[in-house]
């Protein structure tokens, strides 16, 4: 009965279970209960127990199987022994996981704008057979993109030999929108049908331009970006069919392009439609095309040199350059000297990476001593090598996992703050917008597990490599960190303090290079000049008269402005540039050499009264008359030096190009700096007298209007308190007509401030980087002689107690750290000015070899070594013989 | 599923016990619960070998076999044949892979003793 009682308590078993051992149970429980039989209390206890023993290895057996021996450790189980270690030391492993969170944000960010700058691919299908079209001198040498739309219109025609080709023209700004929205200042840009096929980019909705739009009659449509669609239209599919306002012209919207496409650059907004055969042929056209598959980029440049030597001589006018040739589009539209700027800060962050994960190595070997001791056990409990070094892995794994959840966010936040800092010319001309996507957070991921498992791959090697016998027979002293790897702290030390001398010596660079930009004479008084510049809307301000009436307003209102002490109107002024013209120059009675290069005149229209109120000086002739000739100019001084060296210049006559009328001298201004503060002088700035040439905004060139006013022009503002009269400049524009568009009221000075801020954004990032570097040092010499004191404890005891000064003890440590500082400082130096090449190309005026940025990095270093040593120096100093006796 | 013995270390009491039972030759149950109780420790009970004994099996450490493959019973297995065998015994053996869990277990124990009496503690005593 008491059997089958037993027999009812095994179905607490699974059934396959008490199939394979029911039998043998029933037999065992038999025979323990035969041995009880005589003594009743026994024989109770026994059932209670068999009935308990059936609970707890009935129910275990269903919800988690066998009991298993123990198996090698899995995964969760080093992860959470890791956790432990973690948290046991938590100064040490906060200190390495914001070193690495901070080498982790700064390395990623720099990597998105580098990526989205210089290395992704244009974000187009296919963006390796995308090219612009050339004109140049060879395949090799590029000329201009730039060429008349008849041109343009005949290579249109070369369907055979690409696979899409397209054109544009170049809209300037143009205003959106109607009086009674927002309006704003967007791009606008011109383009043919072939365009868009060419980029092979689909629309949002709507559709792309057909053949024939955009000739007179037929233009009055628009393709918009995501961006107007979004803001103006809530992306109202109906959208499409509906007119938009741009220049006040009522426009109909046929189709909508995605936010993320930017060509020609980011800031277009509208693209309208371009017919080539109605064209201005004032105007300049450039070519896009997608090359055909089978067609590598030297048989593209032959194809198109070949083609070039038909269609330029149908040329309406003589070509600049005599063969065309392709860019591709692949290839970063920045100048080289952002592009080094950029590959500079990527070394840099390579730099404080490596600082960052030597310095979490020689972290991780400071703990060696205690991670010996925890191996040495585990070691004699049976933990294999191989273990031990997987959850010294493990460890640095997971802190690189917490410093991956601090850096992401911050990642983040930088790039968004990195938007706002970016200068314009980078963000404008960059196909790619710097974001966190895929490749970012795949280099993020590799970086946050790579660099500190690379970074405690030594550590865990040299800590897996103990016994128990090791430790035994050093038992009480900290020995084992040996010699190998007090060597090895060393030299992780002496490589962060290389790195930071490095970052450093760029950092000083840029400092003085930046301090001696910023002190460049401007060529005039820019501190207490205020440029205020004005769009007038066609539909408000549509006749020459109404815009004259404005300006004529505007000027009594200003110059009644109190502080304001003079007032005039121009199309620009330095570095606020309006107009370029590129062209060979020729002078009056003198043959142009046929070698002659071909140069870039900046060309501001002013009047009379600009050079006075500019302060810009008239060093020879005169500056303008009220009743100037239309063909009267005045030209900077390094021209006259180039073109009439020797002789005056005055009265003289030169012209650009067949095209122009012969342009007269009547005076030589000073130089000044028209692209701004890096640029040297020597830029042939020309002045051309307001009422009659005034400038095309899209092509340059003088052409012949009567309406001076037509689009834009600015107001130079002189006044007692730059700063000041901004506010009172912006009511007096506002009092006399609300509608003109007065999109930018600044300090000359600050429009000059503004041209450094791919400078400012360089020194910014490179300081905060020089900086990082050096505390990074720092805590590794203190990390290094702190280790050196606690080692040397007994020794310094013993010394002191046979009559050592405490201060000689502290020289000591300090001489250590001097040593450390002194290696890796000339070290650091040698590889500074090795690299000075890649540095000197975003210097201004100072060298990359300049002693004095390296005597302040030198002494900057010292004080860096002197304060990390201050603390393990004195420790040695305050060592006491007798605790030391009476603790060992 | 581990080869290498000392993935399997620290050995649990009961298991290391089985192996140490076992190394003399292949037992029966109630044979083997015999050994594990005088080889000192508290009664084991059916549910508790034999869900440890499941575990073993899965693990490699030791086989059953219906009959006993020795010639003769080895004595200690014989003498203590329960004496209800209507239904057929079945026999637990060490497998090479147990023999050699168990001869690292003692090894490790070894060290643990040795490093024991270097330290204070048995030294204290002494």
């Amino acid at each position: 009965m008491s059997i089958n009682l037993y027999q009812l308590v095994l179905l607490l078993f699974p059934a396959d279970f008490r199939r394979r051992h029911g039998v043998a149970m029933v037999e065992q429980f038999n025979e323990q209960r035969r041995l009880v039989k005589s003594r009743p209390l026994a024989a109770i206890a026994l059932w209670i127990r068999a009935i308990t023993d059936a609970i707890r290895h009935g129910l275990a057996l269903r919800f988690s199987g066998p009991d298993h021996t123990p198996k090698p450790s899995s995964l969760p189980s080093d992860l959470r022994q890791a956790w432990r270690s973690v948290v046991s030391r938590r100064t040490s492993s906060s200190l390495s996981i914001a070193l690495l969170a901070l080498a982790l944000t700064v390395s990623t960010t720099i990597f998105c704008i580098v990526d989205s700058v210089i290395l992704r691919p244009a974000p187009f299908p296919e963006p390796h057979n995308l090219f612009e079209l050339y004109t140049g001198r060879s395949a090799t040498q590029l000329g201009q993109p730039y060429m008349p739309p008849d041109v343009a219109l005949l290579w249109e025609q070369q369907t055979d030999m690409f696979d899409e080709i397209g054109t544009f023209e170049q809209g300037g700004s143009a205003l959106l929108g109607g009086a009674e929205e927002a309006r704003e200042l967007v791009g606008q840009v011109y383009v043919t049908p072939g365009f868009f096929r060419v980029f092979r980019v689909p629309l949002l909705a709507g559709r792309w331009f057909a053949p024939g739009e955009g000739a007179p009659g037929n233009d009055r449509v628009a393709v918009i970006s995501e961006k107007v669609w979004r803001s103006r239209f809530d992306r109202d599919p109906g959208a499409i069919g509906r007119p938009i306002l741009v220049n006040d012209v009522p426009l109909t919207i046929i189709g909508v392009m995605p936010a993320t496409f930017g060509y020609p650059w980011n800031g277009i907004r509208v693209w309208r439609p371009l017919d080539l055969a109605h064209s201005q042929p004032n105007r300049y056209a450039q070519v896009v095309l997608r090359a055909r598959r089978d067609m590598n980029l030297d048989t593209l440049r032959e194809r198109v040199g070949a083609a070039a030597a038909v269609i330029f001589p149908q040329a309406s006018k003589p070509m600049r350059y005599p063969t065309a040739t392709v860019r591709p589009m692949s290839e970063p539209q920045l100048e080289a000297r952002t592009i080094q700027s950029l590959w500079l800060l990527a070394g840099a962050t390579l730099m404080l990476l490596v600082t960052a994960g030597a310095n979490l190595s020689s972290l991780s070997l400071a703990q060696l001593v205690a991670r010996t001791r925890d191996a040495a056990i585990q070691s004699a409990l049976g933990a294999t090598r191989f273990r031990l070094m997987r959850q010294a892995l493990a460890e640095q794994a997971l802190m690189g996992v917490i410093a991956l959840a601090i850096a992401a966010p911050l990642t983040w936040l930088a790039i968004s703050v990195a938007h706002s800092l970016m200068p314009e010319r980078l963000t404008n001309w960059t196909m790619n917008m710097a974001q966190i996507d895929q490749r970012a957070a795949l280099v993020m991921a590799g970086l946050a597990f790579g660099t500190p498992i690379l970074a405690g791959l030594i550590p865990a090697f040299a800590g897996s490599k103990t016994s128990v016998v090791e430790l035994l027979k050093h038992e009480g002293r900290a020995s084992t960190s040996g010699r190998g790897s007090r060597l090895l702290r060393r030299l992780l030390v002496v490589t962060e303090i290389v790195c930071a001398v490095v970052l450093l010596v760029v950092g000083a660079l840029l400092v003085r290079s930046f301090m001696r930009l910023q002190a460049v004479d401007r060529g005039f008084d820019t501190s207490r000049l205020v440029y205020a510049h004005m769009n007038f809307p066609a539909r408000d301000f549509p006749s020459p008269m109404s815009r004259r009436l404005f300006v004529d307003r505007a000027l009594e209102e200003l110059a009644a402005t109190p502080g304001v002490s003079g007032v005039t109107l121009t199309s620009g002024l330095p570095p606020e540039g309006n107009g370029i013209s590129f062209g060979k120059l020729s002078v009056e009675g003198r043959e142009p050499s046929p070698s002659a290069p071909t140069i870039e005149l900046p060309m501001y229209t002013v009047r009379p009264d600009f050079f006075s109120i500019t302060g810009i000086p008239i060093l020879q002739g005169r500056p303008f008359r009220d009743d100037e000739p239309k063909t009267s100019t005045i030209i900077s001084a390094s021209m006259a030096a180039a073109y009439w060296p020797g002789t005056s210049p005055i009265g003289q006559r030169w012209r650009l190009g067949e095209e122009w009328q012969w342009q007269e001298v009547v005076g030589v201004a000073g130089e000044v700096r028209s692209s701004g503060l890096d640029d040297r002088f020597g830029s042939f700035e020309t002045y051309y007298p307001y009422a009659r040439p005034a400038i095309s905004a899209v092509s340059g060139t003088p052409v012949e209007s009567v309406d001076a006013f037509a689009g834009s022009g600015a107001f130079i503002i002189r006044t007692d308190d730059g700063a000041r009269a901004i506010a009172p400049v912006r009511a007096a524009l506002a009092k006399v007509d609300r509608r003109v568009m007065v999109d930018k009221v600044a300090r000359v000075e600050d429009l000059y401030g503004q041209t450094l801020s791919q400078q400012r954004m360089l020194l910014v990032l490179m300081i905060v980087f020089s900086g990082a570097g050096l505390v990074i040092a720092g805590i590794g010499v203190y990390g290094v002689l702190s280790g050196i004191v606690a080692q040397q404890l007994r020794e310094i005891g013993v010394r002191i107690m046979l009559g050592a000064e405490p201060a000689a003890m502290s020289r000591l440590v300090f001489r250590n750290g001097l040593w450390l500082a002194a290696i890796g400082g000339v070290i650091g130096i040698a590889v500074a000015a090795l690299s000075g090449r890649m540095i000197s190309s975003v210097l201004f005026d100072v060298r990359a070899s300049d002693i004095t940025s390296y005597a302040i990095v030198l002494a900057v270093l010292g004080l860096a070594v002197i304060l990390a040593a201050w603390r393990p120096a004195r420790r040695a100093s305050r060592v006491d013989p007798a605790t030391l006796l009476r603790d060992s | 599923m581990a080869t290498n013995p000392r993935d399997f270390l620290p050995l649990k009491d009961l298991v290391f016990r089985i192996l140490v039972a076992l190394s003399d030759g292949e037992r029966h149950g109630w044979s083997l619960v015999q050994a594990l109780e005088e080889s000192g420790g508290s009664r084991i009970l059916p549910g508790h070998l034999y869900r440890t004994l499941d575990g073993m099996l899965d693990d490699g450490l030791v086989e059953e076999s219906d009959e006993s493959s020795a010639p003769q019973p080895v004595k200690t297995a014989k003498a203590a044949k329960p004496k209800s065998g209507a239904a057929p015994s079945r026999f637990f053996s060490l497998t090479p892979l147990g023999c050699a869990v168990a001869r690292a277990e003692t090894e490790r124990l070894e060290g643990l003793i040795a490093r024991s009496r270097a330290g204070k503690l048995l030294r204290a005593r002494r």
